[in-house]
């Protein structure tokens, strides 16, 4: 299957990051998706955004499918999953 | 004490008479600066029921003990009074130049009273002050008249703050405005400025701050930069500004869309976006002085009927006059930015009172002919034409000038539902169904719904500030915790409004920090837990002068619209429980059920003075 993952805000220089396609086993979870990212993106984000040693993001990061927080690795994606990957952002 | 000038200038506007006085050094010890010892002054010297547009207010300008040192951020400065808006008390800060330049003058304050008869203006120049003609200047907008001035002293360097012509007509969103842009805007401070007929404060100070440990602080401030440069919430904003907000916000349901209605519209807010911004329109500009961060926006808009150089639209001025219009023009926000920067308005206030003028238009209480032009959402030269209204005082604007709260109760006819407020003052554009914390920050902030007084949606994005009592990230749909995360950050942002350094900058440091910059810029001991209690203290102040003015807890809480969840988006099927919120709040504050601070707290705080005297 295939999850779209998009990137908000500036998780390292001054662009915003490219989303990317990304394929996945049916049934695969968040958790492996992370996995597959630390290949994928990892060098291109900020040391406060990912999380080297334990190879996930960072807790500043907020990760959502389809627009609802994910809050645990075992969630299940499903094909056609919109993954967004957001900056925190605060000030106005 | 180093860091402090120690001195205040006194000037009486009804006989025309300036005078210097020493700052009290048990009190700046006690509130720091800032809005802390500006608390202070409006409390002891302008009674509760007090008109706020009578010359019996008092506007007082105060900077804080790391104001103009090499601290970043630091040219800030704090004004203080009884708000038109609300009837309560009133802060609000300003960045840019003039907090350094007119403390290089030689003062940490300004405490103004009385009325003119006719216009003047404050000219400072070190440690002279006079007060000059400003018959000329009357009229000017508020662009034109830091120009004007700077014209007639034949002086480049003079930094200017003033009001625009709203100031002048004592229009309630009406703010004081200096260095290209830069506003001390919500609440209507510049209507108190203009209910003095006091048009500017020019100034030009050469002198220095004295600081008590240079070398240490030289090696501090190093490393806060290099902290900062690389901090997750200074990022974005140094790309893109606040406008970075947009790119992000409206995922959780952080941006308000058409008054506060929605709970999605992704084309809306990414075409007004910081990107968007940063790809288009945006041109290099010098940032606010000695500020590493550099989130102040400047934009240039070759062609069109837009076509303008100038200070860009913050995130909450793209929300505002943006997304809660159901306008994805950033060109035309950009364009009404301006307008409200010359008239002297508050773009959050303005563009709410709009939304709210739209909602009303769409249910027929209000008519084209009251509007004087079709108010549907979206409509570029509707929201052009209130705007015109608003900083002008005609028309349906001249209604909406008064803020929401005071439109709907004129308006009636089911208004009051969609009139989103909080004691008064518009809801600022983070949405409290979106990061629950802010339901408690917005109900109980000193000066009404207010995100400054209060970035408590900080802590749930993984901010933590283990000397406030938060040693983990929020869940931002968290039940328990956000009467404390309001707290905590109400009184923080309280003391960095005291000190006087800006919020941005504050990413980089923990409450230890913010004791240690104290005691290298004052030479006195402080601690975090001192930092804390200062906070706490001014807080609770600020509480007990709310009380005096009529508020109770009966008046904390949140407009119906945000207690309503929406059915998409990123908060959908969402609201937070504010009841329980409130309880908690209050526990940590030490106050009792009706929100009052006990007099065991007070003592605790060293203000046995006001106890039983509210």
């Amino acid at each position: 299957m295939r999850v779209k993952v998009t990137f908000l805000g500036v998780l390292k220089d001054k662009d915003a990051m490219e989303s990317l396609t990304v394929e996945l086993p049916e049934g695969a979870t968040f958790g492996q998706l992370v996995a597959k990212l630390d290949a994928l993106v990892s060098e291109s984000l900020a040391p406060w955004a990912w999380n080297k040693e334990e190879r996930g993001f960072s807790p500043y990061i907020l990760a959502m499918r389809n627009l609802v927080d994910v809050e645990d690795s075992q969630v299940a994606l499903a094909d056609g999953d919109e993954i967004l990957i957001l900056a925190p952002a605060v000030g106005g | 004490m180093f860091g402090y000038m120690g001195k205040l200038l006194r000037v009486n506007l009804t006989n025309r008479t300036i005078k210097d006085e020493p700052l009290d050094l048990d009190l700046a010890r006690a509130y720091i600066g800032g809005a802390g010892y500006g608390t202070r002054i409006i409390h002891d010297e302008v009674p509760p029921d007090t008109d706020p547009l009578s010359p019996a207010n008092k506007l007082v300008f105060m900077t804080g003990p790391m104001t103009a040192t090499i601290i970043p951020t630091t040219a800030r400065f704090e004004v203080c009074t009884k708000s038109p808006l609300t009837n309560m008390w009133l802060d609000a800060s300003s960045s840019g130049w003039w907090g350094r330049v007119f403390k290089l003058t030689g003062y940490d304050g300004i405490i103004v009273e009385g009325a003119a008869d006719k216009p003047v203006y404050l000219w400072m120049q070190d440690d002279r002050a006079e007060l000059r003609d400003a018959s000329s200047l009357w009229g000017l907008d508020a662009t034109q008249t830091q120009d004007e001035i700077r014209t007639q002293l034949d002086d480049k360097r003079v930094r200017v703050a003033c009001i625009g012509t709203a100031g002048e007509k004592l229009i309630p969103l009406a703010c004081i405005m200096n260095d290209d842009g830069r506003a001390a805007g919500r609440g209507g401070a510049g209507a108190v400025m203009g209910s003095k007929k006091l048009k500017a404060i020019a100034v030009r100070g050469k002198k220095r701050t004295a600081v008590a440990d240079e070398p240490r602080l030289r090696e501090a401030v190093k490393d806060l930069v290099a902290v900062l440069a690389a901090h997750p919430l200074v990022t974005g904003l140094s790309a893109w500004g606040t406008a970075f907000n947009m790119h992000t916000g409206w995922a959780p349901g952080d941006v308000p869309i058409k008054n506060w209605r929605k709970g999605l519209w992704r084309e809306g807010c990414m075409a007004l976006s910081g990107s968007r911004m940063a790809q288009t329109i945006l041109v290099p500009h010098e940032a606010c002085q000695g500020c590493s961060i550099r989130c102040a926006r400047w934009i240039r808009i070759e062609q069109g009927p837009f076509a303008m150089e100038g200070p860009g639209p913050e995130y909450e001025t793209l929300g505002s006059f943006g997304t809660m219009l159901m306008n994805d023009n950033l060109e035309a926000v950009c364009w009404v930015n301006d307008l409200c920067n010359r008239y002297g308005v508050d773009t959050i206030s303005a563009g709410a009172a709009v939304a709210f003028a739209m909602e009303a238009y769409e249910k027929g209480v209000i008519t084209k002919d009251d509007a004087g032009c079709d108010l549907t959402w979206g409509n570029v030269d509707a929201i052009i034409e209130m705007t015109q209204q608003i900083g002008e005082g005609r028309g349906l604007g001249a209604l909406l000038g008064k803020g929401v709260k005071r439109a709907a109760a004129e308006l009636g006819k089911g208004s009051e539902a969609y009139a989103v407020h909080v004691k008064g003052m518009e809801v600022p554009m983070h949405d409290p169904r979106a990061y629950f914390s802010m339901a408690a920050t917005y109900a109980t902030g000193p000066r009404g719904a207010c995100h400054l007084h209060g970035l408590s949606y900080a802590f749930e994005q993984g901010v933590i500030l283990p000397e406030g009592g938060i040693t983990y990230r929020q869940g931002r749909f968290d039940r328990a915790g956000k009467g404390l995360a309001a707290k905590v950050m109400q009184d923080t942002a309280l003391v960095l409004n005291s000190c006087v350094v800006c919020m941005f900058c504050a990413a980089g440091m923990q409450l230890w920090h913010v004791a240690a910059f104290l005691e290298m810029v004052t030479g006195e001991r402080w601690t975090a837990k001192d930092v804390v209690v200062a906070g706490e203290r001014i807080s609770n102040l600020q509480r007990v002068y709310n009380l005096k003015c009529g508020i109770t807890a009966a008046d904390d809480k949140l407009p119906p619209r945000l207690l309503e969840p929406t059915d998409e988006g990123g908060h959908a099927g969402k609201v937070p429980d504010l009841a329980y919120q409130l309880a908690e709040y209050y526990q940590v504050r030490g106050w009792d059920e009706n929100g009052r601070p006990t007099p065991a707290k007070l003592a605790e705080l060293g203000l046995t003075e006001v106890v039983g005297k509210f």
